[in-house]
């Protein structure tokens, strides 16, 4: 043979061999699966508490025969009776620790299984869930989702998340992003009119984008309920899914979502798309049976999600209570839910929103939740501590309230831009009586949310394309160990009415605490009908600046008599005991105060 | 027409009407769904039942300085009367404030809310005073004033009262329901009820048609001129509060929310029409009774005459019936000093606009064309009737 042959022979066989093991090698390389085209709708919810996170991602069914599916409740009973099949592969999450580079598999809790109406099984879906334990906070992580073996196996591309530092953290809260809902055309332009989807799609895609690089420690986003937009048709609720779960953060944030009206109104499909720590079967669920309440903790803070279409106030009472003795070093109780109680839009005066009004706000008063956050109404409203369905003071000022009685009520616009509600008519320029702050602008916005021992912090901000302002800002602080006031009449702390000529009795006590042997400023005064402020000052009340009772180190008082007389005229009066650890003789620093008021009649 | 003329022949006509109209009623009623906005667990559900208050424990109530309002909260013991605990006595919290303001007396009977999680989990709050029976003696008191001062008729018209509701109710709003056209279902309804209450009071003669062929044809003009009006406003089902609530409703019941305020208006002022359109059938009858000699163009004209005084009072009939059900905003745009352009614009005062007007000119309509009916029918009928009679 000429060397010429020998060296094309050699020059092929070597191109055979190249191929052949190019071959080989991607026939071994993992293959992603084409299911996860769409990202699989892949999202994250908080776990439990600050060291787990819940895994949801869906799948196309292979082969439905083959899987068969076994539902447990609480209590251990099955319903849908059917088989679990545990030759099945396993769905899984594989989670990487960034810092080491070191792989753990995670691997199943309960998967679901769910077709779309009129689809055939074989064209059905999966739902993914599974919980993953062990995180370490302020730690980078990467992780992939998928099966390891069986007809479906495959990995989908890889995701990073963080964890954050649990004792100071801090959340994005958004209302309504409602994936669809921009029907009215108005404020789109007309290129975009023709698919609302995605003209809400950007506007959801922009937010997340702003809100993450503003809130750029985010630990979690809460959702306020109306994800998506479409009640009627799972076809249709689907490419709003796919819409919602699209900007690149949400397969590195974890979200707490909730049941809004328009997620209800196709059911069970709600909770297909969601993986949900302690979610209750009995309490908050509906007759669909996967939409109830649920709770996680994140550092000290209480997070308790409710399940509003379910109308019954009593479920919810006892799901917190429930929440509550699970976590009962919790410093903060945060509920949400969707549909808000104190808003001032569309929704304002919805018979079902005034039944809640009424029922919901009992509860909380009952629990002395701290924070309620809702949606619904597409329309930002922050309320005033209310207490038995009342404003505590109403004093629009106030950006700042130390250890107040009361819970606020915090109703968030549109995440997404996709529908703003203006204020309702009835108000025309004023507002309702128990709206502190509102704002409608148009634009969508977010709340950045910051929270740690002491104190609770939201700022809500408007964005448009490119930037962002802040529209309303409150901070609630608990320090705690302060000194506790009390303030009593006739032996009660609560409003009490006197018939004219009968006795007052005005008592103090104070329970020092950690401001025991520290100098502090005592302040009592009332507000008369008159509309005078009086501060008292050695037995006796007078007019003018303020001055304190007393200035002295604290120490627990009991029932120290302050005012005794029937002589008073008829009407309100308003009497404050304040105390502060700072004695300079004006109210300043930490400063505790408790009130009480008299009608004289 | 014929068997019109004697008794039997309108007993059988009504019966198979009625049997009609029962039938309609089963059969769209029946598969009427009522949509659930809100879900429940199994065991899970909020009730509402009688209740008395046996004793008020605490009172813890000032005097709100806004309103005037007791406000604060209440311990009373209530016992609960109907339902699933009736003759369970509970002690609850009874709370005062804007929302709910139900000050409690012992031996005040209310209506107290039930909600229970399940078996062991329940809470009452006292939902309300409890108003239905004085709502039913009123509604006696009008009844008995009816039949008491307008006899037989009076009698009559409270039948078409009721034939009015339940046909609303039952056959109406499940039609809505299933997705027909409110606009042709509010006019079907419109037509159907100008029938029956027309034959129930004034009987099957000349001028009970004439006033229901009248009416009918004002309703219809008024139907255009609706169309128009709403259209040109851009305003529909979908520029009321209601709106959010009800196309999530639509959404899964197929119901047209845009038309929906359409039938509310056609519907609002079958009244006037009704009223109208029977006292000119009515007067022109008399007016022929009176005078057989006359022709054509004088009952027209003797029509147009009664109408005339009547259409004015009719139409401000309407405008202050609307202007009392606006009072509030009245009263809130006075107290506002809206701009002009943001007033003459907003979408409730358009509706109220448009729902008087529309109203007025079917009222206005409505006596010329009825005019022309009875002057035409009345006489053609007497005179069969005569001839049939052998009179001459």
């Amino acid at each position: 043979m000429s060397c010429n042959v020998i060296n094309k022979t050699k020059f092929l066989l070597s191109l055979l061999a190249v191929l052949l093991i190019a071959t080989a090698k991607l026939a071994s390389a993992q293959v992603p699966n084409a299911a996860y085209s769409s990202n699989g709708l892949i999202n994250i919810t908080p776990g439990s508490n600050e060291s787990q996170l819940c895994f949801s991602w869906a799948t196309l069914a292979i082969d439905s025969s083959a899987f068969p599916y076994y539902i447990q409740d609480d209590t251990g009973t099955s319903y849908k009776g059917v088989q679990y099949n545990y030759d099945l592969p396993v769905p899984q999450v594989q989670i990487i620790d960034a810092s080491n580079d070191t792989g753990t598999f995670y691997g199943v809790s309960i998967e679901s299984y769910y077709t779309a109406s009129g689809v055939t099984a074989a064209a059905g879906w999966y739902q993914n869930k599974v919980t993953v334990s062990g995180l370490k906070n302020n730690s980078s992580y990467k992780y992939r989702v998928g099966y390891t073996a069986g007809p479906g196996a495959g990995w989908s591309n890889f995701f990073t998340f963080q964890t954050k530092d649990p004792t100071s953290f801090s959340f994005i809260a958004v209302g309504d992003p409602q994936i669809g809902a921009n029907t009215s055309g108005s404020l789109e332009p007309p290129a975009q009119k023709s698919n609302v989807q995605a003209y809400d799609s950007i506007g959801w895609i922009n937010t997340m984008a702003i809100a993450t690089q503003k809130v750029s420690n985010a630990s979690f986003m809460l959702s306020l309920g109306d994800q998506i937009d479409n009640t009627s048709s799972q076809a249709g609720a689907d490419v709003q899914y796919v819409a919602y779960f699209s900007p690149a953060q949400m397969q590195g944030l974890p979200v707490a979502n909730i049941d809004g009206n328009h997620d209800f109104g196709l059911g069970q499909y709600y909770g297909y798309h969601y993986n949900l720590p302690n979610l209750s079967t009995l309490y908050g669920a509906t007759q669909f049976g996967n939409d109830g309440d649920y709770w996680f903790t994140y550092g000290q803070a209480l997070f308790i999600v409710l399940n509003s279409n379910n109308l019954s106030a009593t479920t919810h009472d006892v799901f917190i209570g429930q929440a509550i003795a699970a976590n009962p070093n919790a410093t903060w109780k945060i509920v949400s839910f969707h549909h808000a109680l104190y808003s001032c839009a569309d929704h304002a005066f919805d018979s079902d929103i005034l039944f809640r009004r009424s029922a919901y706000s009992a509860i909380f008063d009952k629990y002395k939740i701290d924070v309620v956050m809702s949606g619904h109404d597409h329309f930002y409203t922050r309320s005033y501590q209310m207490l038995g369905g009342l404003p505590v003071s109403t004093d629009t000022t106030v950006h700042t309230v130390n250890n107040p009685t009361g819970t606020l009520y915090l109703t968030l616009n549109s995440g997404s831009g996709s529908k703003f509600y203006p204020l309702n008519a009835a108000y025309g320029t004023q507002s309702a009586s128990y709206a502190a702050s509102n704002w409608q602008m148009n634009q969508p916005t977010f709340s950045y949310v910051t929270v740690n021992a002491n104190q609770f912090s939201i700022v809500t901000y408007a964005t448009n394309d490119t930037t962002t302002w802040a529209i309303d800002n409150y901070t609630i602080t608990k320090v705690p160990g302060t000194a506790i006031p009390t303030i009593a009449i006739n032996g009660s702390s609560s409003n009490v009415t006197i018939p004219f000529g009968s006795m007052l009795n005005l008592t103090v006590s104070v329970t020092a605490n950690s401001w025991s042997n520290v100098n502090c400023d005592y302040f009592v005064y009332a507000d008369a009908p008159t509309g005078s402020r009086y501060y008292y000052l050695n037995g006796n009340w007078q007019t003018g600046s303020i001055v304190p009772a007393v200035q002295e180190n604290a120490s627990n008082v009991s029932n120290y008599p302050l005012l005794s007389t029937s002589a008073l005229p008829t009407g309100v009066y308003t009497f404050y005991f304040t105390m502060d650890n700072n004695a300079d003789g004006i109210i300043d620093g930490n400063f505790v105060t408790a009130s009480i008021r008299a009608t004289i009649q | 027409m014929k068997f019109l003329k004697n008794k039997t022949g309108r007993l059988l006509a009504s019966a198979t009407a009625l049997a009609l109209y029962f039938s309609l009623i089963v059969l769209f009623y029946g598969h009427a769904r009522i949509n659930h906005l809100y879900g429940a667990a199994p065991g899970s559900y909020v009730r509402y039942e009688k209740a008395t208050v046996t004793e008020v424990l605490a009172d813890h109530l000032t005097i709100d300085q806004t309103t005037g309002f007791d406000v604060g909260y209440q311990s009373v013991k209530v016992r609960v009367l109907t339902g699933e605990h009736a003759g369970e006595t509970m002690t609850i919290r009874n709370t005062l404030n804007y929302t709910t303001n139900v000050k409690a007396r012992a031996g005040a009977e209310v209506i107290v809310c039930i909600d229970t999680a399940n078996k062991n989990a329940y809470d009452a709050w006292i939902y309300s005073y409890n108003r239905g029976p004085y709502l039913y003696l009123f509604i006696g008191l009008f009844i008995a004033a009816l039949c008491a001062i307008g006899g037989n008729r009076g009698f009559k018209s409270v039948l078409g009262i009721i034939f009015t509701f339940t046909g609303i109710i039952f056959l109406f709003i499940p039609l809505l329901y299933q997705g027909f056209s409110p606009a042709w279902a509010s006019m079907g309804v419109v037509i159907i009820t100008l029938c029956v209450t027309f034959v129930l009071l004034a009987g099957f003669s000349a001028k009970t048609l004439s006033a229901i062929l009248g009416s009918t044809a004002g309703a219809i003009v008024s139907m255009l001129f609706l169309l128009a009006a709403l259209a040109l406003t851009h305003l529909s089902g979908f520029s009321v509060n209601e709106a959010d609530v009800l196309i999530q409703i639509a959404g899964t019941t197929h119901m047209k929310v845009g038309e929906l305020l359409f039938a509310a208006i056609l519907i609002s002022s079958l009244g006037a029409i009704m009223d109208i359109a029977i006292s000119v059938a009515t007067s022109v009858n008399e007016v022929y009774e009176r005078n057989r000699s006359l022709g054509m163009k004088e009952l027209f004209k003797s029509g147009m005459n009664v109408g005339r005084d009547m259409m004015g009072a009719m139409a401000n009939t309407l405008i202050i019936a609307f202007t009392g059900a606006s009072l509030n905003i009245l009263v809130l745009l006075y107290a506002w000093n809206v701009s002009y352009y943001q007033l003459i614009n907003n979408n409730m005062i358009g509706i109220y606009v448009i729902q008087a007007v529309s109203g007025s000119i079917a009222v206005i309509l409505t006596v010329p064309l009825v005019s022309f009916f009875s002057a035409r029918l009345i006489p053609v009928f007497t005179e069969s009737s005569a001839r049939a009679d052998g009179l001459n």
